[in-house]
């Protein structure tokens, strides 16, 4: 049995600190040799391009749930059974979540572990989804990004079928909204808009995108990048004021005067009124507002 | 508000979303990286890298949003250490009883030294001073009493110790006594009455309003030893009745806050004992030092050669008792279980050479070499030789693990326990019930757990040589599904499930179980 568990010979191939992670891991108790954890290693090193060296860029990994994951894929009955201790309630809870609906959720949560326990083959062999989990983050956090995923896609091919019965029952009022898209901005003010949006840094265009596309709310950006809501409050004023100085900038520098770049750029607004979807989306960025407003009103008080 | 009438903003709000959805992402980062996003860890370069992706991707944009949905509040259930607030209060609370009792104590002495009057108190003073016969000194018993203060605190120890006292809570209460959470007093000097006054003491304590379980463990406790606080020198005399004579205000409140203190100190689990030299006379003074998980503790024996210690966690203990003119002596790998307070006679032999007594036996009453006895409460494991001498050559450490080599522990395909000593090499079988199976290992240094089907549940204390059967209950209900999963922390904290789906969770090495 001792045998069976670990094979001193291909251990005594792995470097002393690998060694010692082997170790520590329980990759010896869910069958996995010293060899194969190093291969293990070694590609997600090499995926992730790592210029810190092997030995940091592992201690950065998550490899006690690296070593489940991976000795789940490679279809080791006592890590399935950790695994499922560990995570079966915990991914209907997650699913519930997300879909804020039990039937939903088991379904979520049930393709989900069709994928993880790997339904497709390939030569043969039953391909886990745990197979590409390198260890970045923690399982769970893995898991979790993988039901949303899971969500945003079967959401969004729901969405899509709903919508063409919408169509197709009330046509008309539908088609009505189609043919008066917004209308379009000059092609001197469209390039100069893109290059002031990609003077931005990513994380501004990303609270840019969030707020004004998606009508996301201040709090939850703030959350998803981990910082107090006043501080993305503050940036989304500032970047439409930046950007408005920057595109009238890039304007003028495309030979318009002053008066005409505002003109350009104020155009649109004077259409506001007629133009039903942007109205529609007024509303959501009102709303933004007045959940902000109410939340600190709550704790004002 | 602002952004509704800005028409500045409107008109650029509308040029962005619109060139925004117009950006063409480029492939989806994986799961992993979504998820290492989310959770903050990754590198600067790379998070940026997902930024500019999400700043583009309103698919990936959404599985970010829904990944920082506010956790609902039973998903963040974990294994913390209990709020400790009151705690703290009941710190100060002591910490101002000790005062009140010093304060009261000296007020009746000077009264009565003042007086030396043939008054009731006075008299029962006297009765005392002969009852104590501390080596026969003619000292009026307050200058005893002030002069026995500074020569504590001499010894390097707190004068006025505040005893952390932990009560459980009461929802724990229908099992056994709470193991706490208190760490590091070290400071702390408990002096242990001898006996009788112990009984009397327990007999004040009896009568006491306690709830439920408390008053149980009360009774049960063995008269033997109670640690106190120095302060707590009060009740010394309110056994013999001087406190009660003399029934002012201040020495109520004196006497109150010392029971309060004793009482705590009782629930509380304590390795004590007394040193003695060859011929049986009590040593005062001896350094007695215990190296144990949670680190090193040292306190001078009192004048009846008297020493205590809080246990605060279960586990292998080594006690060395050091007097000036004598050869040390040590006892090693004192395993001291949840709800016991073992209680040593150290004997010190004559001479300078360091010597270590190696105890071994079972939890039953142990004869030794005659110069060493352990009370039946005290369990004395057996250690191979060899993990022996890797634990003497180890320094003080604060861990069990540390103390003993480290062994591997696992669950061999068809459920046996086995052990592995040096690091995986070789296994060996430990047989803890025959013919049973196991499904769930969890160890932490010798403090091995092993579950299985039918909630058979067993722990060993000192790395698999002596099992108990532990079935956890909680109000009447016992776990008796199978158990999947166990997972302790440390030696206190611990987690079961069971396949029925039960969460079974302890803090205190498994005397007391919550279920979830």
């Amino acid at each position: 049995m001792p045998a069976t568990r670990l094979d001193p010979a291909k251990n005594a191939s792995l470097d002393p600190p690998f060694n010692e992670l082997y170790r520590t891991s329980r990759a010896a108790e869910f069958d996995l040799s010293g060899e194969r954890f190093l291969t293990i290693l070694e590609e997600i090193a090499a995926k992730h391009g790592s210029s810190v060296g092997m030995q940091a860029f592992c201690a950065t990994l998550r490899i006690d749930d690296l070593v489940l994951a991976r000795a789940c894929a490679a279809g080791n009955e006592r890590a399935w059974e950790v695994f499922l201790t560990r995570f079966r309630e915990k991914l209907y809870d997650v699913a519930r979540q997300i879909t804020r609906e039990d039937s939903a959720a088991r379904e979520l949560a049930d393709t989900v572990y069709a994928d993880l326990f790997g339904t497709k083959t390939r030569d043969g062999k039953r391909i886990s989804k745990l197979e590409s989990y390198t260890g970045r983050g923690s399982l769970e956090g893995w898991l979790r990004t993988v039901l949303a995923q899971e969500f945003v896609n079967t959401y969004r091919r729901q969405r899509r079928l709903v919508s063409l019965d919408e169509e197709s029952e009330d046509g008309v009022q539908f088609a009505a909204a189609l043919p008066n898209p917004d209308p379009p901005p000059g092609p001197g003010l469209e390039s100069a808009t893109d290059e002031a949006l990609r003077a931005l840094n990513p994380e501004e265009r990303f609270v840019l995108a969030s707020y004004f596309l998606d009508g996301r709310t201040l709090a939850e950006i703030a959350r998803t990048l981990s910082v107090h809501e006043s501080t993305i409050s503050r940036k989304v004023e500032k970047l439409a004021k930046q950007l408005r100085k920057a595109i009238l900038k890039n304007l003028s520098r495309r030979g318009m005067s002053r008066r005409q770049a505002e003109e350009a750029l104020n155009v649109d607004v004077r259409d506001l009124a007629l133009d039903l979807r942007t109205s529609l989306a007024q509303e959501s960025i009102a709303r933004a507002f007045t959940e902000k407003g109410a939340k600190t009103g709550e704790r004002g008080s | 508000m602002k952004g509704e009438v800005n028409p500045g903003m409107e008109s650029v709000r509308k040029l962005v979303s619109g060139r925004l959805k117009a950006q063409s992402a480029g492939p989806h980062p994986d799961a992993d990286l979504l998820s290492a996003f989310a959770e903050n860890a990754l590198p600067e370069a790379e998070r940026k890298h997902v930024l500019a992706h999400l700043a583009d991707c309103g698919g990936c944009r959404e599985v970010v949003f829904l990944l920082s949905l506010p956790q609902p509040a039973d998903e963040q259930k974990v294994l913390i250490p209990r709020p400790r607030r009151w705690h703290m209060s009941l710190r100060w609370g002591s910490a101002v009883a000790s005062i009140a009792i010093l304060a009261g104590v000296f007020a009746a002495r000077r009264e009565l030294f003042r007086r030396a009057s043939p008054l009731p108190k006075s008299a029962a003073a006297s009765q005392l001073s002969s009852k104590s016969k501390v080596a026969e000194e003619k000292i009026p018993p307050d200058v005893d009493a002030m002069r026995a203060l500074p020569s504590q605190s001499r010894t390097g120890n707190a004068p006025i110790p505040a005893p952390e006292q932990v009560r459980p809570d009461l929802k724990h209460m229908t099992a056994k006594m709470q193991r706490t959470l208190t760490f590091g007093q070290s400071d702390e000097v408990r002096v242990s009455p001898a006996s009788p006054n112990l009984t009397a003491n327990n007999g004040a304590i009896r009568d006491l309003p306690q709830p439920g379980r408390d008053t149980l463990d009360l009774r049960r406790a063995e008269p033997a030893f109670v640690p106190k606080t120095l302060t707590a020198n009060a009740i010394d005399e309110k056994d013999k009745g001087e406190v009660a004579l003399a029934p002012n205000n201040e020495t109520a409140l004196a006497e109150s806050g010392a029971r309060a203190m004793a009482k705590q100190a009782a629930l509380k689990p304590h390795l004590a004992g007394t040193v003695l030299d060859a011929s049986g006379a009590v040593v005062p003074n001896a350094k007695v030092t215990t190296v144990g998980p949670v680190g090193t503790e040292t306190v001078t024996s009192d004048a009846q050669g008297r020493f205590a210690f809080d246990v605060l966690t279960p586990g292998l203990y080594s006690v060395k008792a050091d007097a000036r003119g004598f050869t040390p002596v040590e006892l090693k790998q004192v395993a001291i279980a949840a709800n016991q307070s073992p209680s040593l006679k150290l004997t010190l032999a004559p001479g300078t050479a360091s010597e270590t007594v190696e105890v071994s036996g079972q939890a039953a009453a142990l004869e030794l070499s005659p110069a060493y006895e352990i009370s039946p409460n005290a369990v004395a494991a057996r250690r191979k030789a060899e993990r022996q001498n890797t634990a003497n050559a180890a320094p003080a450490s604060n861990k069990v693990a540390e103390v003993v080599p480290a062994l591997q522990w696992s669950l061999s395909s068809t459920g046996a326990v086995q052990s592995s000593n040096d690091g995986g090499k070789t296994w060996q079988m430990v047989t803890v019930v025959a013919n049973t199976s196991f499904r769930a290992l969890s160890a932490v240094g010798a403090s091995v757990w092993v579950g299985g089907s039918g909630g058979i549940l067993y722990h060993t204390l000192d790395a698999g040589h002596n099992w108990t059967s532990i079935v956890p209950a909680n109000q009447g209900e016992t776990l008796s599904s199978d158990i999947t999963r166990i997972e302790f922390l440390d030696l206190r904290d611990g987690i079961l499930s069971t396949s029925s789906g039960e969460i079974w969770i302890t803090h205190d090495g498994g005397s007391s179980w919550e279920r979830n």
